[in-house]
């Protein structure tokens, strides 16, 4: 990796950044983002209307059953999310079901339609919930949505305590030993998935032996702060400009989860196994290093006595690039991997700081409150950005 | 100016507390959510009510001084105009006189130069601009920490300081 002193500034380099590479799906979500906001204030929907919408929903794709007792679900800092049982004519698996609605603004934009095709093409490989039906351009709720069967398990031992979306929880060494060698496979099994045969129509694929994959990520964070920005914040500038300066060419890029982390799987507290990853909205086609370097930043894991980072309170970083190696062969490139870690903290950053603030701004999610408060999670981030980028400008 | 802004929201929180939240459907998951984490917003305001003013003057007296402790621009035409602006704005700022408007008046101004020194600084501009602005960045992602410390989610909360001695410090 290199600073300003060593690399000399782009003109002098005569290199030209294609700053419009971004993945089109999500670039069309972005700006459709801004046309929704036009709407104003968003009033979180009754159980009556999610009932009502569902029944519309079933009925467009020829589903006959009713959806009974919905209720809200906890947790989670991004979609609507709605527990409900369903009377008729559909498969076991299907008898309660959940429903993931978009808020009209978040603290991310994602596409559902996107998410079921990733949840179709890993179904079987890794647990996840199966897919209903989808409704993704809102026709039938009022805004995208999904419908999966339930399934059951907890995010965090009923015991104990953590923060919004999982945020500080704590496993306890006799469940980390069942859950960490689960945690890892079902990132190496996603990884493996073969994108020739997995539909992923709204998926665009990097080209292996660029810098497509980088580029395309840092292009769209620093869109959605072109998009969704308020406050300055010269720290992510300084982190877009070495990002930009340090693009890691990706040799085979693979299916990421993009969120993968305590907090975004259930488990069974019985069995001690996993029984669903969840939350697959961040997914894309990239380079495995950045999945690890998600699972790795300190916000989502525990320090140990020793002061080593612990992912997901479970297992150190060492031990998780070697069972990782141990799963796939892939050799883990530390200067890679520092990159993804900047990329991570740059972006969860972004999240926080911008499109979370403008959201709880505007009144246009169903958890104003709850985003206001994450937005002072940028604080912390910094941090961890600080340290990251240390050794290159101090 | 009686009765005092922080006994006023004090009021509010112990209001909601034991008279509206206990009212509120408990079977409702979402509400009952918002209802905690609106507590703690107010309690963390109430906090910060009494030092926001001076909160913010720290931070913007600390942004302008590595605004103005920079060396004369060099490089090509994108450098050259950042730092013009960066100059105006601080002027901007002073004038204003509101420290956290003129803290991100000046920031966002920070934010083109870094840009445009990547793109045609000379290289030891280049590097004093973001070794400066690093150092800055330092300094207030420490602020930051103390300011939202007791939101929980600091890596590192055990050493980070309390904000009122901080902003006492000067620092």
């Amino acid at each position: 990796m290199s600073s300003a002193a060593t690399l000399g500034n782009l003109h002098e380099r005569n290199v030209t950044i294609d700053r419009d590479a971004v993945e089109p799906r999500l670039l069309w979500l972005l700006k459709d983002k801004h046309k929704r906001r036009q709407a104003g204030i968003y009033i979180p929907k009754t159980a009556e209307e999610i009932a009502a919408g569902v029944a519309r929903l079933f009925a467009s794709e020829g589903i006959a059953a009713t959806a009974h007792n919905v209720r809200r679900m906890g947790g989670g800092a991004s979609k609507e999310q709605f527990v409900f049982d369903v009377e008729g004519d559909v498969a076991p698996e299907f008898r309660r079901c959940v429903l993931r609605m978009d808020p009209r603004e978040g603290i991310i934009e994602t596409c559902r339609k996107r998410e079921v095709q990733i949840l179709r093409a890993v179904y079987g490989k890794v647990p996840v919930p199966p897919v209903l039906c989808i409704d993704g351009d809102g026709t039938a709720m009022g805004q995208p949505a999904m419908i999966t069967g339930f399934v059951g398990g907890v995010a965090k031992p009923s015991a104990s305590g953590a923060g919004p979306s999982g945020l500080g929880g704590v496993i306890p060494a006799e469940l980390a030993a069942a859950l960490t060698p689960q945690f890892i496979a079902h990132m190496a099994a996603v990884h493996a998935t073969d994108l020739a045969t997995a539909q992923l129509d709204d998926y665009a694929v990097p080209r292996p032996g660029t810098t497509d994959a980088a580029l395309w990520q840092v292009n769209y964070w620093t869109k959605v702060r072109e998009f969704d920005g308020t406050d300055s914040l010269p720290l992510l500038t300084l982190a877009e400009t070495w990002l930009y300066d340090n693009l890691p060419v990706c040799d085979e890029p693979v299916l990421l989860h993009g969120d993968h982390r305590l907090g975004n799987f259930l488990f069974d507290e019985d069995t001690l196994q996993m029984t669903a990853v969840l939350d697959w909205e961040l997914s894309h086609i990239g380079d495995f290093h950045e999945d690890l370097a998600y699972s790795f930043e300190p916000l989502f894991g525990q320090r140990a006595p020793d002061g080593r980072l612990m992912v997901g309170s479970m297992v150190s970083t060492d031990e998780f690039i070697a069972q990782y190696k141990a799963l796939t062969g892939r050799v883990v490139n530390p200067a890679t991997l520092h990159w993804y870690k900047v990329l991570t903290s740059y972006k969860l950053i972004m999240m926080n700081h911008t499109s979370s603030i403008i959201a709880a701004r505007d009144g246009t999610n169903h958890q104003n409150a709850l985003l206001g408060y994450l937005a002072s999670v940028t604080a912390g981030l910094s941090a961890t950005l600080i340290d990251l980028l240390a050794g290159e400008f101090a | 100016m009686t009765p005092n802004p922080v006994i006023r929201l004090t009021s509010v929180v112990q209001t909601l507390e034991h008279v509206v939240f206990p009212a509120v459907d408990q079977t409702n998951s979402l509400a009952q959510e918002q209802c905690g984490l609106v507590l703690a917003q107010l309690r963390m305001l109430i906090g910060h009510l009494p030092w926001i003013g001076a909160y913010h003057t720290l931070c913007c007296d600390d942004i302008t001084a590595t605004a103005t402790g920079l060396p004369v621009a060099e490089g090509g035409p994108d450098t050259i105009a950042a730092a013009a602006a960066l100059s105006a704005a601080v002027t901007h700022a002073q004038e204003q006189g509101d420290p956290l408007t003129g803290f991100h008046t000046i920031g966002t101004a920070i934010d083109t130069l870094l840009r445009a020194v990547a793109n045609d600084g000379a290289a030891n501009y280049r590097r004093t601009v973001e070794r400066d602005v690093f150092q800055f960045s330092r300094r207030q992602s420490l602020r930051s920490r103390s300011w939202f410390r007791e939101t929980g989610f600091d890596p590192d909360a055990a050493n980070v300081p309390d904000y009122a001695e901080m902003i006492t410090a000067g620092v």
